[in-house]
């Protein structure tokens, strides 16, 4: 624990890095790997240790492991405390680079045809527009574009939701009509964020909302809002009827050519997409 | 350790090899699982798979207990419960009569057993094979979707009570069975009670931890199986009431979902394979058994049910596809199958006739598929046409003359929706709609009405649809909008799709216009994000006018009929 602490924190603060990265990176390592048990385990089974040699190994990597899961927990707490004696070793260098964190962003899960146009909107306001997706056309798409920042995966998985970093998101944007993805969504944001969910019955949506939901997306009541008004106009104001229709037909027409552009073929299930009855 | 490890490789090589095969023709996974069986028993022979495979039974039914949404079980038996009794009933005592007599003229140990094992198989027919192809027509609310996954969901809960029924040493005895039978329904009471409090209990403890959530279910799921190993009865009994006892709908059983999945996943495929191995080449009485058990399911299961289906009032293309999509072998009577096998109460060429009927039989099922549409139009149709056409005039309400009119198809949510519309504004409509449910709702609501399918000739005939004006379908479902294209009418055509390339497609092939409910709704959602953004103080309007309009909707009886995901 304290061999390794050093020689790490010497080989690290010689590359250049700052005291605090070297403390923080050494302290990290201090404990007995997994493997070593690995090796140990096929040593004994060659033969080349005895089952004693084992059983410290063992010993220790419990007594290292246990120790520093408290150090790491705690690791930010420790430098401060010992940051005036390591002071020493400062070069006077300009901190390092932080790595690229979001923050304050919006995030858009799954890209479809109501993401797809929300977007734009949500670049203007937000400097990070962070969209989550499972598809790899999806993905190319959204690469094309070359103006969002996008996470491959599924957002069902932990990692997806850190890679996203959904806690500290400012807006959030779920095309997704799964409740339990939507739940998971409210419940891992924090208060201050917008969040807008996808539902397809009335009973979900007053759930959502009751879960912290800022507005619940019913597209199927939406689309039959959006029809209604088209049918009226069919029968009272033609070119109106003419105007509207063709507006949408571009957008699909649009939307199917990014499709086609991307490589492979497209399969045409969005995440979201109304059911009737 | 090291031989398993071989033959593990073995299998999942194999299996590989052949899922490529399957994947590029479109097929499902479990026949090929069972056909690398089938070629890896030749070689190898290995006794320690066959533990393995025992969980994978108790996986897979595990992952059907906790799929299974207890809440949910009232609404999806509604629909098909009829068909489904008539099917065990009329079906199930037949298959076993014959059973009975291959068992007796072929000379089997205990015919009864055997003649039970022979009757589940050719009766049961619900399936994972068939259950995710379902799943896209579920969520379409197709009428026919619903009717298959019901009858699948009681055909499951019927293969359930028969193994538990099976695990009794002697079945002639009632009392030994009757004893098995309340300790599965004690195990089932003691599922239900960790569902209703001690899973909350499990997650507090866990503190949110993913792992832990895991760790906890699987540990249930052990525990009901040590405990039904002591009780004597099947662990399958054990491993569904412990899927009854994981809550599903939790956000933290999402993760916990994922992790189950990888295993079950895992498991599921030894068993198949395992199954497979445990086949011999059959003599001539198994392939005899085999060839009556194939005709049993790919013929008279679908007919009865066709028939049952016809007589409940749905049209003949629902009746059609939804006994058509439960023409195989469920994966139950494989568990049967294989337990039996174990305890050595079942004959081999019977055993070996059950798996080869179950892999033929689910393959057909995926290659019938394709052609499911052209099966009905060149065999079933003509056959029930002027049947259908008696049963359409006697179910509709159409006024003469009726001209320059719209068509509206489907009285789902939109369906309503529009209706009204149009009786605000004057103008005659008439809606045609194929769910024998909604029958009464249509003769008080609709001015004009036609209950029939929309992609029969004589179903547009009634509704007029070459004098209409406009044709509108709210129906997500390619072949009929394909075929609502190719109807003989000059009215102005407004269909539906599910995303821009179907939508492109149809607009290309002549529609009018194409709702896509994403493109259609983006409008309005665009709105009320640059609404929040600009000034965040609309929050609380906007989330205060959407349940003054959700109530709204509720109130004018818009909302969701059928509370199925």
């Amino acid at each position: 624990m304290v061999g390794n602490f050093w020689i790490m924190f010497y080989l690290i603060d010689r590359e250049g890095f700052s005291v605090e990265t070297s403390f923080l990176g050494s302290i990290n390592m201090v404990q007995v790997s997994e493997f070593s048990l690995v090796v140990g385990a096929l040593a004994l089974a060659q033969g080349y240790i005895g089952p004693d040699v084992l059983g410290y190994l063992t010993l220790m990597a419990l007594l290292t492991m246990t120790l520093s899961t408290y150090i790491i927990a705690y690791n930010h707490a420790i430098y401060e405390r010992v940051s005036p004696w390591f002071s020493r070793f400062e070069d006077g260098e300009t901190a390092d680079r932080e790595i690229k964190e979001y923050r304050n962003h919006a995030v858009a899960i799954g890209y479809d045809e109501i993401t797809e146009r929300a977007l734009p909107v949500l670049k203007e306001a937000y400097d990070d527009v962070v969209v989550i997706d499972r598809k790899t056309t999806h993905i190319e798409q959204i690469k094309d574009e070359k103006q969002y920042e996008y996470v491959f995966g599924d957002f069902r998985h932990k990692e997806v939701r850190k890679a996203a970093n959904l806690s500290k998101a400012s807006f959030v944007l779920s095309s997704s009509v799964q409740t339990e993805v939507n739940e998971i969504l409210l419940a891992e944001t924090n208060d201050e964020a917008v969040v807008f969910v996808e539902a397809e019955r009335i009973a979900d949506a007053r759930r959502l909302y009751n879960s912290g939901a800022a507005y619940v997306i019913m597209s199927t009541y939406l689309t039959a809002a959006t029809l209604c008004e088209y049918l009226e106009q069919y029968f009272t104001d033609p070119s109106a009827f003419e105007a509207a229709t063709q507006a949408d037909i571009e957008r699909v027409r649009q939307r199917q050519a990014a499709a086609e552009r991307s490589t492979d073929p497209v399969d045409g299930t969005p995440l979201g997409g109304g059911t009737d009855d | 350790m090291t031989e398993v490890i071989l033959a593990l490789s073995v299998v999942f090589i194999t299996a590989s090899v052949l899922l490529v095969i399957a994947n590029q023709f479109g097929f499902s996974a479990i026949p090929f699982y069972i056909i690398a069986g089938l070629i890896t028993g030749m070689f190898v022979d290995q006794p320690e798979l066959v533990e393995l495979a025992q969980w994978g039974i108790a996986f897979l039914v595990f992952v059907f207990g906790l799929r299974l949404d207890v809440s949910d079980l009232q609404s999806v038996l509604r629909d098909g419960e009829v068909v489904a009794i008539t099917q065990v009933v009329v079906v199930g005592p037949i298959a076993v009569a014959i059973g009975y007599l291959f068992a007796t003229s072929f000379g089997f140990n205990e015919p009864i057993r055997n003649a039970i094992y022979f009757g589940a198989a050719a009766t049961l027919s619900s399936t994972i094979v068939g259950a995710g192809v379902l799943k896209s027509e579920l969520r379409s609310n197709l009428v026919h979707g619903r009717l298959a996954s019901s009858i699948h969901l009681f055909d499951d809960l019927i293969a359930i009570v028969v193994v538990l029924m099976l695990s009794a040493e002697v079945i002639t005895d009632p009392t030994v069975v009757t004893s098995k039978l309340g300790f599965g329904v004690l195990f089932l009471i003691a599922g239900l009670f960790i569902y209703r409090h001690g899973f909350e209990l499990l997650v507090r403890a866990a503190g949110g931890t993913d792992e832990l959530v895991l760790m906890g279910s699987i540990s249930i799921l052990i525990a009901f199986m040590v405990a039904a190993e002591i009780a004597g009865i099947s662990i399958v009994i054990g491993a569904f009431a412990a899927g009854l006892a994981i809550r599903n709908d939790r956000a933290e059983s999402l993760s916990m979902r994922n992790g189950i999945e990888s295993i079950k996943d895992f498991f599921v495929a030894i068993f198949f394979v395992t199954i497979g191995a445990l086949v011999q080449l059959p003599d001539l009485e198994g392939l005899l058994i085999a060839a009556v058990l194939i005709g049993l399911v790919l013929v008279v299961n679908p007919v009865i049910q066709l028939v049952t289906f016809l007589y409940e009032g749905y049209d003949s293309r629902t009746a059609f596809l939804a006994s058509s999509s439960l023409n195989q072998i469920s994966e139950f009577s494989l568990i049967i199958a294989i337990q039996a096998l174990l305890l050595g109460t079942i004959a081999d060429a019977l055993f070996d006739a059950i798996i080869l009927a179950a892999v033929t039989t689910m393959l057909l099922t995926v290659v019938g598929r394709r052609y499911e549409d052209q099966l009905y139009d060149t065999v079933v149709a003509p056959v029930l046409g002027s049947r259908q056409s008696r049963f359409v005039d006697t179910h509709s309400q159409t006024a003469e003359g009726l001209s320059d009119h719209v068509v509206i198809v489907g009285y789902g949510r939109q369906g309503r929706q529009l209706v009204e519309r149009l009786t605000e504004l004057g103008e005659p409509y008439v809606v045609v709609e194929n769910d024998p449910a909604l029958w009464e709702e249509l003769d008080a609501e609709c001015q004009n009405y036609v209950l029939g399918d929309a992609q029969n000739d004589y179903t547009l005939e009634k509704a007029r649809l070459s004098a209409a004006r406009l044709l509108v379908s709210t129906v997500d479902h390619q072949p009929v909008s394909r075929s609502l294209l190719d109807a003989d009418t000059e009215a102005d055509r407004i269909l539906r799709a599910s995303s821009s390339a179907e939508a492109a497609k149809l607009l290309d092939s002549g529609a009018t216009f194409v709702s896509v409910p994403n493109v259609l709704a983006a409008d309005g959602l665009v709105e009320t994000v640059r609404e929040v953004l600009e000034d965040d103080r609309e929050l609380s309007r906007i989330k205060s006018d959407q349940l003054t309009t959700l109530r709204e909707l509720e109130r004018r009886g818009l909302a969701t009929r059928f509370e199925r995901s």
